[in-house]
């Protein structure tokens, strides 16, 4: 049951930190710090994560996933109140001076959601550039390779220079290096063809996958938008009601129950089913592209391969069924003649 | 002129940041101290009683001189750990049901590996689940058990009960889907709606077996903010408090002890149940033999949860309009589909009504 007690100064840092906090945001008395308030949450969380991890070495594992987990749960509540906040002081002015409430609530809400979500556009523009596309795609190929490339080149007997695997996205790489990626319009022959073939359909299913990913991350953002814009126009009723929010619990209880009740309509609408639907496969049809490819490499280096293995799994799966099968069925043939004579003696 | 509708306070606001801090370098403290067995669910007093391949089924030890003759057999679903039946001391359907003298028996699924892959719902009704319904049959001497089968185990119940008629003395089902396309206010259950675009032959394939986490993420997506985040402030209400904490672990402790799940039953499942609806189209079939609702002749008491988000209670209602006997029973409770295991007013009625709705058709 020893425990290590957390650093004096941590406690002390946490609430100093939250005291700043709420002064930057309310304006007292440290009202002309500079607004650093990401950095200091960061900062805050990295002290935090330090002194806990100390202080919870030797601790059950679960209970170190709760500790973070309680840990993030603080730091996205401290985000959302700030954030929120923010956004109500900026748009408090726009409303008092008479501007339209639809389309402030609207903008405060678009601005706040590029805070959490920003537009993933740079991932779209990547999508469009094919030549920039092959290039991660093959860095990643490599990634997945390299792991078993390295055991299998590091293993007794294995042959110099490792897998034909990483020898061939190594060609791939360098080639793309030297010509740009136009070697893909060459025609493909001799012994790498097959491989050639695999990494192509494989790509294929990668620009897929990232095109999902894109739309998907889109289709997210733009119904944060809308959770947003709800969240505003719940606080906007409170205040015209005279109810306003007095403590943080009634704050984050508002945000989350608002949030939910959108997220969820949203989660069954057309647009987002649609957009989980082709990321959700595509992500699966990619999964399997990249097992061929990987499967190659393993054939090349003499290593079982997931579907020889799903292979042996299914012949003992079949087996086991069918001598389980021949056991009842041996079971009921020798109970058979003691029923029957048992149901003579009754007769008699 | 708008008033701010955030009028907080900095003295008391900063106070009650002060407190939940407080509270969680307590709730630290207490975590640090703490050890796995400190974190154990599903201790009620049982004994393994017959064993195939990751398949465990349990007898719980009795509480009273003389249980009620018919044992029950409770079936859980494939996805998550039965341990939710019997959570800690004071929050357990199982030991409510041995306090109320029933004698009581459990299919623990285990956790399928790779090597599982292959595993049917024929293989787990028509295999295992029958396997065991023999064990206690043989156990007890009786041709007929009660079966309690609770949500995606639900489903396997009413399968199997609809296949073996002669096996089954009572039937119980507790939060199981049946009707895979029933609409409440208009709306599928999310559940549903996802699944339905789901390409699973594809996951199978991507994934062999289905990942435990992927199920979990699916479930605490369907309230992400509640789930993912709402949860962890909430506990800190109760970090101070030892015993409550403890209370809270388990509770995640069990969440996220989620199985893989046997890739060719959750394609079957996907498929003829959710895609389909088969199993109330009268065309689902476990082993190519084909199930009829109409074959539920013996007594069947279905039970639901009025807020439950997983399984919508149109789903599970659906039930009455199938079965084949007149000694039907829809009894509701007013909570949410976990609340069903854990919640005050379940753990005060959930057994008896079970219990007394047994004893009354023995």
């Amino acid at each position: 049951m020893a425990s290590v007690e957390p650093p004096r100064t941590l406690m002390d840092f946490w609430l100093d930190a939250q005291r700043q906090t709420w002064q930057r945001l309310y304006g007292t008395p440290d009202e002309q710090a500079p607004p650093a308030l990401p950095q200091m949450i960061a900062q805050w969380q990295q002290a935090t994560a330090q002194g806990f991890t100390a202080w919870l070495t030797g601790a059950d594992p679960f209970a170190q996933t709760m500790s973070r987990q309680l840990m993030s749960a603080q730091t996205t509540m401290l985000q959302v109140i700030e954030q929120l906040s923010r956004s109500w002081q900026d748009l408090t002015p726009r409303l008092a001076a008479g501007e339209d409430q639809t389309r402030a609530l609207r903008e405060a809400a678009e601005q706040l959601r590029h805070q959490f979500f920003p537009e993933p556009a740079t991932l779209a523009r990547a999508v469009q550039e094919s030549g920039e596309l092959w290039r991660l795609y093959l860095e990643e190929m490599q990634q997945l390779a390299r792991p078993w490339a390295e055991a299998l080149r590091q293993a007794p007997g294995a042959p110099p220079g490792g897998s034909a695997l990483l020898e061939l996205t190594s060609l791939y790489w360098d080639a793309y290096e030297r010509s740009f990626g136009r070697m893909l319009e060459s025609p493909r022959m001799g012994f790498s063809r097959e491989l050639e073939e695999k990494v192509l359909r494989g790509f294929e299913a990668w620009a897929e996958l990232r095109r999902a990913s894109a739309h998907f991350q889109l289709v997210v953002a733009n119904i944060w938008t809308d959770v947003f814009e709800e969240v505003f126009r719940g606080l906007a009723e409170r205040a015209q009601a005279d109810r306003p929010i007095q403590s943080l619990h009634e704050l984050l209880q508002v945000w989350t129950s608002v949030a939910d009740r959108q997220l969820e309509a949203a989660f069954s609408g057309e647009t987002f089913l649609q957009a989980q639907r082709q990321l959700f496969n595509a992500a699966m049809r990619y999964r399997l592209h990249e097992q061929q490819i990987v499967e190659f490499g393993l054939r090349a280096s003499y290593v079982p391969t997931r579907s020889e293995i799903d292979e042996v799994h299914r012949n003992l799966y079949e087996l086991r069924k069918e001598v389980r099968a021949l056991r009842k069925e041996l079971r009921e043939a020798r109970e058979t003649p003691v029923r029957r004579a048992s149901t003579r003696k009754k007769t008699s | 002129m708008t008033r701010a509708p955030i009028q907080l306070n900095p003295v008391e606001t900063l106070h009650e940041l002060t407190e939940m801090h407080r509270k969680l370098v307590e709730g630290m403290r207490t975590l640090s101290r703490m050890r796995h067995e400190d974190i154990q669910v599903g201790t009620t007093p049982k004994e393994p009683v017959y064993r195939e391949d990751k398949l465990v089924l349990y007898h719980y030890v009795p509480v009273v001189e003389q249980p009620f003759p018919i044992p029950i057999l409770i079936v859980y679903a494939l996805v998550n750990r039965p341990a939710v039946a019997d959570l800690q001391p004071d929050r357990s359907l199982v030991r409510n049901l041995l306090a109320q003298g029933m004698d009581v028996y459990l299919i623990d699924w285990g956790y399928p590996s790779r090597a599982d892959r292959y595993l049917t719902l024929e293989d787990y009704i028509a295999g295992y689940l029958d396997t065991c319904v023999d064990v206690v049959r043989q156990r007890h001497g009786l041709e007929k058990i009660n079966l309690l089968g609770i949500c995606q185990g639900g489903t396997f119940s009413v399968c199997y009960a609809a296949l073996y008629p002669e096996k089954v003395q009572n039937l119980t089902v507790m939060v199981a889907p049946i009707d895979f396309h029933a609409t409440q206010e208009g709306r599928s259950g999310l559940l549903n709606l996802w699944g339905l675009g789901l390409d699973v032959d594809s996951l199978v394939e991507a994934t062999g077996n289905i990942p435990g986490e992927l199920m979990n993420f699916g479930f605490v997506m369907l309230k992400p903010l509640q789930l993912n985040f709402q949860k962890y402030l909430d506990a800190l209400e109760v970090m101070d408090d030892e015993q409550k904490l403890l209370n809270f672990l388990r509770m995640e402790k069990w969440i996220f002890d989620s199985p893989d799940l046997a890739g060719e039953a959750f394609r079957q499942f996907v498929k003829d149940f959710f895609h389909e609806n088969k199993l109330v189209r009268g065309e689902a079939e476990i082993g190519g033999r084909r199930i009829d609702l109409r074959r539920l002749t013996m007594p069947v008491l279905n039970i639901y949860a009025e807020q439950d988000h997983l399984v919508p209670p149109p789903s599970t209602i659906a039930l009455g309009d199938y079965v084949g006997t007149s000694d039907y029973t829809l009894c509701a409770f007013p909570v949410g589909h976990i609340g069903m295991y854990v919640s005050g007013k379940a753990q005060r009625d959930l057994a008896p009504t079970i219990a007394n709705w047994l004893k009354a058709r023995a």
